[in-house]
């Protein structure tokens, strides 16, 4: 195999390999990605931790010390 | 607080939906990849609706309990109480997400189970912090 042909085939891999992806995200549109779902468990964590940070400063806005 | 108790009831309703769709494939067997995305789906739409749900109830709580509270000790025992409890069904959330994540990566029987199993224990939670339809 030449180099031209050694080209070729790598373009016909490549334009292979691009359909079988376009096929594959076809296949999985509408479905949930995981890194999606996970990404919620930081966001409630940090939203848990800031919610109580504003309830804790209610608490001593509402008890000041002294 | 109403409308948080409706939303609530939605939740249930929609695991319960989810956990009969499940029942109806029958456990023994094998249910397609789309039942299984769909299931995936109701669990996941779920999770978000009692992740928002749980947040404005904690909040709600919260404050109500800030503002009964005669002291300073009493507000802050009583916080540490109510989140204790909350903690826990915050934690059993967290693992639903992880579930619905790992269904929707392996996407078999097995996998969609676990988290079936997951969001029945996520409102059963939800029901003993006392939010009821």
């Amino acid at each position: 195999m030449n180099a031209t042909e050694l080209i070729e085939l790598s373009i016909h891999a490549a334009e292979l390999t691009a359909r079988i992806w376009d096929d594959v995200r076809a296949a999985h549109a509408g479905q949930i990605d995981p890194g999606e779902a996970l990404a919620h468990i930081g966001t409630l964590h940090q939203k848990i931790i800031d919610d109580r940070a504003k309830v804790d400063a209610e608490v001593d806005a509402k008890f000041p010390a002294g | 607080m109403r409308s948080s108790l409706k939303t609530a009831g939605a939740i249930v309703l929609m695991m319960t939906v989810a956990a009969l769709i499940m029942g109806a494939i029958g456990a023994e067997v094998a249910c397609s990849g789309a039942d299984r995305q769909r299931t995936i789906r109701i669990t996941y739409d779920a999770a978000i609706a009692a992740d928002e749900h749980l947040t404005t109830y904690t909040h709600v709580h919260e404050e109500a309990i800030v503002r009964a509270s005669p002291t300073k000790e009493q507000a802050v025992a009583d916080l540490a109480a109510f989140r204790t409890k909350v903690d826990h069904a915050e934690n059993v959330l967290k693992g639903v997400y992880s579930l619905v994540a790992a269904a929707a990566l392996v996407n078999d029987d097995r996998s969609v189970a676990t988290m079936l199993q997951a969001a029945a224990i996520l409102s059963t939670e939800l029901h003993d912090l006392g939010v009821t339809p």
